[in-house]
């Protein structure tokens, strides 16, 4: 059982509106491709919904199970069975990767997990993830590389087996080798523990292994396009240009800021 | 009070507990050996410690409650490799003034502190690299509570013909309060061209992303907290190899955590 139910979400973040009216239902092992080009609001939406403090939303409603998922803090969210495999996510330092784990098992059950079975469950992960043995006494994402990172983040929804699980380019850092394990772990999850998935990648090679139920495509904050398997695999072949022609739109464009040259160098200004 | 401590190779326990001065020489030569001095009670204490040929790690535990003076010289001979800790979760006044000198060539010091502040603490740490192939390694790590008040001045100082040394440092201090109530001032004087040194100096609250992960994975606030707190102190167990007081002391760091760093 899990249905998250997403309507009419407006959010801004900093002042500025990313989303713009999002209307979107995840049910159990249904799995979700979310796309679109970059600056869209793809990533807005998983942080969204987790409830990232920065992200705000102005208008609409998230529900999980008929509760109410706004009203609820980070944590609480994550009790209920959400999940999010982030992008970046942060390094800490004194906090080995065990203990880490060990608190979030405990935070969410009464009794706390016996030593034995979490060590068996926690090397057992490792393992089928093809991880470093010593990554369970190192410091949480301190010194970790792109790949380890990513990995550690599938380790993380694999041990707190979460009702949905939302994935942030969870494939980038990864070589094909890496790719393909990740994604035979999430098929047995979905599998074996109905979890559904909300998943953001560019990557055609990890949409084939993973096969999307449904997928979406995000323009300047609105779902523009809706389909299946087929949807991925149009975009990959043709891009999106097709649909900015078909639906008259056009992408919002990210903006850098503008660095202007002084022209001199201050410093032998100075010196003259 | 004079005392003289001569370290056997292995590990050595020391305990201070006095109301008058004490004056402490620590003396290791040709051995690999550890030691960890517990500060139950005392008043002033003059450190002064010799290391040559060896391995030497030792954890200084500051217990006591009281206002305390720690003064400490380290010398560093030939061929030494020298770990020292200083560690305290006291709720009394410390002073902390401690220089170190490498002053043959090819030795090691590795010096860091852990303090958990809920008074006045005022710290001067120096090290001085006089002599070629010498280095250092500095970190200090400062929880300072709302009612804390918190100074350090660290200084990498390196001597003139002191060729190949190098000397880094980094300082972080994590604030529950006012960060205007902790200071760091790191120094780093350079009379030689060939060496590597570095500084980095931090004064600020929690970081807002690693709560955010932490909690994303249904840690509370104050569990997220607590867990970022710890793990910015219990590293500095990990310079004692005994494993029964590794955990003593993780307790202890927990418990003053959970007691002092209320949101």
């Amino acid at each position: 059982m899990g249905t998250l139910d997403i309507r009419n979400l407006y959010v801004e973040i900093e002042g500025r509106e990313i989303l713009k009216g999002i209307d979107l239902t995840i049910k159990d092992k249904e799995i979700h491709a979310l796309m679109g080009p970059n600056g869209n609001g793809k990533s807005t939406l998983l942080a969204a919904i987790m409830g990232h403090p920065k992200y705000v939303v102005t208008n609409g409603t998230i529900t999980f199970d008929g509760q109410d998922v706004l009203s609820m803090s980070v944590d609480e969210r994550s009790k209920a069975g959400l999940f999010l495999a982030m992008q970046y996510p942060a390094e800490i330092t004194g906090v080995t990767n065990s203990d880490f784990l060990r608190a979030c098992l405990n935070a969410r059950s009464e009794e706390p997990i016996p030593l034995f079975q979490f060590i068996k469950e926690m090397e057992s992960n490792i393992k089928k993830l093809n991880m470093k043995k010593d990554l369970a006494h190192r410091f949480l994402n301190e010194g970790f590389s792109g790949g380890e990172r990513k990995r550690n983040e599938i380790l993380q929804m694999r041990m707190l087996k979460p009702s949905i699980a939302m994935l942030d380019e969870i494939d980038s850092g990864l070589d094909v080798d890496a790719i393909k394990v990740v994604s035979a772990g999430l098929d047995e999850m979905v599998k074996e523990s109905n979890m559904g998935l909300l998943v953001v990648s560019h990557y055609k090679r990890f949409y084939q292994l993973i096969k999307p139920t449904h997928a979406h495509v995000i323009v300047d904050g609105k779902i523009v396009a809706q389909g299946d398997y087929e949807l991925v695999n149009k975009i990959d072949g043709e891009g999106y240009d097709w649909l900015y022609k078909e639906l008259k739109i056009k992408p919002k464009t990210e903006t850098r800021p503008i660095v202007y040259s002084l022209g001199s160098c201050a410093v032998n200004k100075g010196v003259k | 009070m004079e005392e003289t401590l001569v370290l056997k190779p292995g590990f050595n326990t020391y305990t201070i507990d006095t109301k008058e001065d004490l004056k402490l020489s620590i003396v290791g030569h040709a051995m690999d050996s550890s030691l960890y001095v517990l500060i139950k009670s005392a008043k002033k204490i003059n450190l002064h410690t010799l290391f040559s040929d060896g391995n030497y790690h030792i954890l200084y535990w500051n217990d006591c409650d009281f206002n305390v003076v720690i003064n400490e010289a380290n010398e560093l001979k030939e061929n030494s490799v020298v770990k020292v800790a200083f560690g305290q979760l006291s709720m009394g006044n410390v002073i902390y003034d401690s220089k170190s000198v490498l002053e043959c060539p090819n030795s090691t010091l590795h010096l860091k502190t852990a303090t958990l502040n809920n008074n006045d603490k005022s710290y001067r740490i120096e090290c001085i690299n006089s002599n070629v192939n010498t280095h250092v390694e500095m970190e200090n790590h400062c929880i300072n509570t709302e009612k804390g008040v918190f100074a350090l001045e660290a200084i990498g100082n390196i001597i003139k013909g002191s060729k190949g040394a190098t000397n880094f440092q980094t300082s972080r201090c994590l604030t529950f309060g006012d960060i205007k109530k902790a200071n760091i001032s790191p120094l780093l004087l350079i009379d030689e061209n060939d060496l590597q040194a570095s500084h980095a100096a931090s004064v600020g609250q929690i970081d807002e992303n690693q709560m955010y992960y932490l909690q994303s994975r249904g840690l509370t606030y104050k569990e997220a907290t607590n867990l970022i707190t710890i793990g910015y102190l219990t590293p500095i167990v990990d310079f004692i190899d005994d494993e029964q007081l590794k955990e003593l002391l993780k307790t202890k760091i927990e418990d003053k955590v959970n007691a002092l760093c209320l949101i």
